[in-house]
């Protein structure tokens, strides 16, 4: 084994509590001794359901936390601030994650209120202007995305697929009814990261969401219809893009399955920090990008390789052969010993970034609990990537970089000459 | 000296060390905080510190055979960043707690080795340009307001024709005159021990000294050009302005009211009460207006002159006075009466949890720790754990006190007009 990493000092991973609730929660309780701060994470399941659900579902989003039956919107922030807390609410392809940060004494309060909005929501009427005629269109962003998956991964599927219908904008029931829907606790995860004794803060949770109750929602994105992505060359063409866009569906394997941190090393060789092949030959050597990046994306969906470029109008064409020619290079002669050296301490660095602050930690930590990873999981990262040998990155590269294996789409200025 | 946990020494060049251990991340984040900023800049070449602070990260040569910094401190497995501003620049970087020894070499690296080529300050002078551009509008607002509350002051990111005149010595000339070990603080914060951070400093910035010409030892401030404020507003009795006959291009039709605030460095207790002033303002008293305390929004960032931004509304054709009308009124309500206990509980506790938010963070330590000792006097320094204690002291007196205080400050009014007007 090759393990030219020199030894990382790791943190101990912390302490946690984690029970189901008989309300089907899944409660996970993190000992963070001494913090000021206690942070809370609730993360529900929030794909879109179907095209009719869209403007609910958005709306519900905006909504929650806002107010509830007992507190209008300033009785609820007057309460919040009561406690030093900030209620905030995130939405990403998959979930819904509405996050607490509170003053350590404000923990029982801020569950109470927690409970009250979950439970008693109040949701107001859509104003009473005109609907607007029909959804906006999609930036260029969008565009190339939903056509990068589309052609990758087959369809229809909710990730390749139009957004809003369009039409009046829905009524309260509609709210409600998807509120009961969606925001329930079987099927979600709660975690709760702070100072205090972790089976007092279950002992919390128990009394003041046990009466919370519902679900499983659904609300998870089913599988592409392709597991591999389909490769290829395709690309749209836009006048009004300002900007040459480029993104790569490749093979991947997904955490934590055996291969991955390999693949991981291999992308960083290939994009995602400074001294990447991709970062050097366009960006520093050629000028020919704004930005480039490339990460393993994973999800209920699928997991695939993905590079993103931001370059000049006009450039599209010639990013695409850039792309694919580095690509074919590492795929062939794999990365050299000092480019592998370097990835593992990026990488094993880097991670630790994601728990550099109690609040990315809690975010990190509900994260990898609802995908599905055990909660300990990063903390293992950085000795899964030191038993990783040279020859696996290299063979890792051969096997998910070649250039016909990956699809790479283009959003330019001018039409392409050679999709 | 035996270093303490969280202590300060300073080694035989004048160099201050400031160290505190934060056990059990397993990251170490680096903060060396200079005293040169904008307000340094020489007359005619306005952004030459925020320039230096650029060439402080030599990039790569060409085809790698010197790595650049920021690819050096990632192969570290760390990220770097840096901030210029009126009084100070900061370089910070974080990173697991066993690179240390590498980084403070590099952070030692490039101070010794400071030497430009005429290329890369051109280059690097073309992407501050290009910074300055992106800023757009409400950057300029926020530099038209400073500069009518504080006459002279003027932001750090530099003007673009001055720029263009910033020659490599210039540049040169600059970091020998203002990059002093005796004009610095480094802080270290992290999962190391700080007797092991000491040792560490002490053999790499051992050679870090000031000139032997001694031509900058007082470093005093260069004379430079007056600079006028776009808003120009007149001063009228007690200091306090009146409102500009002069309109400032904006996104839409609205007021600006500019607010000097108090300087933190005569004490920390008026200013801190300023904030939550400001807060309870926000939270129920605005009467529709949107409050900005500090700079940018961020409040103890630098010890330079301060001052609040207040956004109102104003109906188009409305002067700005009568559009700054109910802000001022409820201003004069919280000096004229307290405020009750419960609005500056709120006030406090929300403030309270955002300076905890962001002491958490190693790297936000460092540079909070590094500008206290730097440019506060030790009775008022804002360390990351006595800014908030200092928030939930401040009771509803102080606020009113506080209101009255910022009522008798200078302070400027001016319509915001939109472009298509």
């Amino acid at each position: 084994m090759n393990t030219l990493t020199p030894a990382l000092l790791t943190p101990a991973p912390r302490e946690a509590l984690r029970r189901t609730l008989a309300n089907g929660l899944d409660t996970v309780v993190v000992a963070a001794p001494g913090a000021p701060l206690a942070e809370l994470r609730l993360v529900l399941p929030y794909a879109r359901a179907d095209r009719a659900s869209v403007r609910p579902q958005e709306l519900v989003a905006a909504g929650l936390g806002t107010a509830t039956a007992g507190r209008d919107r300033q009785a609820v922030a007057d309460r919040a601030a009561d406690l030093g807390a900030e209620v905030s609410t995130v939405v990403t392809a998959e979930h819904l994650v509405l996050s607490v940060s509170v003053l350590a004494h404000g923990l029982p309060g801020a569950l109470r209120l927690l409970a009250d909005l979950l439970v008693h929501p109040v949701y107001e009427p859509a104003g009473t202007a005109p609907a607007p005629a029909g959804p906006a269109a999609p930036g260029p962003r969008t565009r190339l995305r939903r056509a990068q998956l589309r052609h990758a991964f087959g369809g229809p599927h909710p990730l390749t697929e139009e957004g809003d219908a369009g039409g009046p904008a829905p009524g309260t029931d509609a709210l409600y009814a998807f509120h009961r829907r969606a925001v329930v606790p079987r099927g979600a995860v709660l975690l709760v990261l702070g100072g205090a004794d972790p089976d007092r803060v279950l002992a919390l949770v128990r009394a003041e969401l046990g009466g919370w109750a519902g679900g499983p929602s659904g609300l998870v994105l089913p599988p592409f219809p392709r597991a591999e992505p389909e490769p290829g060359r395709i690309a749209l063409h836009d006048p009004a893009a300002g900007q040459a866009l480029l993104l790569t569906a490749g093979p991947a394997v997904p955490a934590p399955e055996p291969g991955h941190a390999a693949l991981h090393l291999a992308q960083l060789v290939l994009a995602g920090h400074a001294s990447s092949r991709l970062t050097r030959h366009l960006r520093e050597r050629h000028g020919l990008v704004y930005a480039v990046d490339a990460r393993v994306r994973q999800n209920r969906a699928g997991c695939w390789l993905e590079i993103d470029c931001v370059g000049a109008p006009g450039t599209g064409d010639r990013i695409a052969r850039e792309v694919a020619d580095c690509l074919g290079a590492l795929a062939e002669s794999g990365p050299t010993p000092e480019e592998t050296r370097r990835v593992r301490r990026y990488a094993a660095g880097f991670a630790r970034f994601a728990l550099a602050t109690r609040a990315e930690e809690a975010s990190a930590l509900a994260g990898f609990v609802a995908a599905g990873l055990p909660v300990d999981w990063l903390a293992h990262w950085p000795a899964a990537l030191a038993e990783v040998t040279d020859a696996q990155v290299a063979a890792a590269a051969a096997r998910f970089l070649p250039p016909g294996r990956t699809l790479l789409a283009t959003l330019d200025t001018a039409p392409a000459q050679e999709a | 000296m035996t270093p303490e946990p969280y202590g300060e020494s300073r080694l035989d060049t004048g160099l201050r060390l400031v160290t505190e251990e934060l056990p059990g991340r397993g990251l170490v984040a680096v903060a060396l905080t200079v005293a040169a900023g904008g307000d340094d800049d020489p007359a005619g070449g306005h952004g030459t510190a925020h320039l230096v602070e650029h060439l402080m990260f030599p990039r790569d040569e060409q085809d790698g055979a010197d790595a650049g910094h920021v690819a050096l401190v990632q192969e570290a497995g760390g990220m770097c960043d840096a901030e210029t501003h009126r009084d100070h620049t900061v370089f910070h970087t974080v990173a697991p707690a066993d690179a240390l020894p590498g980084l403070l070499a590099l952070e030692a690296r490039r101070l010794l080795r400071f030497a430009p080529a005429a290329a890369t300050v051109r280059s690097e002078a073309a992407v501050v340009t290009e910074e300055i551009r992106a800023a757009g509008a409400g950057t300029r607002l926020w530099d038209g307001m400073l500069a009518a509350v504080h006459p002279g002051a003027r932001h750090a990111y530099g003007t673009p024709a001055e720029l263009r005149g910033v020659t490599a010595g210039d540049a040169e000339a600059f970091f020998r005159r203002r990059y002093r070990p005796d004009r610095a603080v480094l802080c270290v914060v992290g999962d190391v021990p700080a007797g092991r951070v000491r040792e560490l400093v002490e053999r790499e910035f051992g050679g870090w000294r000031a000139p032997a010409d001694g031509s900058a030892s007082a470093a005093p401030a260069e004379a430079r050009t007056a600079v006028a404020s776009p808003v120009a507003v007149p001063y009228g009795r007690d200091g306090v302005a009146v409102a500009s006959p002069v309109a400032l291009p904006y996104g839409r039709d609205a007021v600006a009211v500019g607010h000097a605030l108090a300087d933190p460095r005569q004490g920390l207790g008026p200013y801190v009460a300023q904030v939550v002033l400001l807060e309870v303002l926000r939270r129920a008293r605005s009467a529709g207006a949107s409050v900005h305390c500090g700079y940018q929004g961020q409040w103890l960032a630098s010890a330079a002159p301060d001052l609040a931004l207040v956004l109102g509304h104003r109906a188009r054709g409305a002067a700005a006075e009568e559009a700054a009308a109910d802000w001022l009124r409820a201003l004069a309500t919280l000096a004229a009466e307290p405020p009750a206990a419960d609005e500056v509980r709120r006030a406090a506790n929300v403030l309270r949890a955002g300076c905890h938010r962001r002491a958490d963070a190693p790297a936000a330590r460092a540079v909070a720790h590094g500008r206290a000792a730097l440019l506060f006097p030790p009775a008022e320094r804002p360390a990351p754990d006595t800014v908030a204690g200092r928030l939930a002291a401040v009771t509803p007196a102080d606020v009113s006190i506080a209101a009255q205080a910022l009522l008798g400050a200078p302070r400027a009014v001016v319509a915001l007009e939109a472009a298509s007007a």
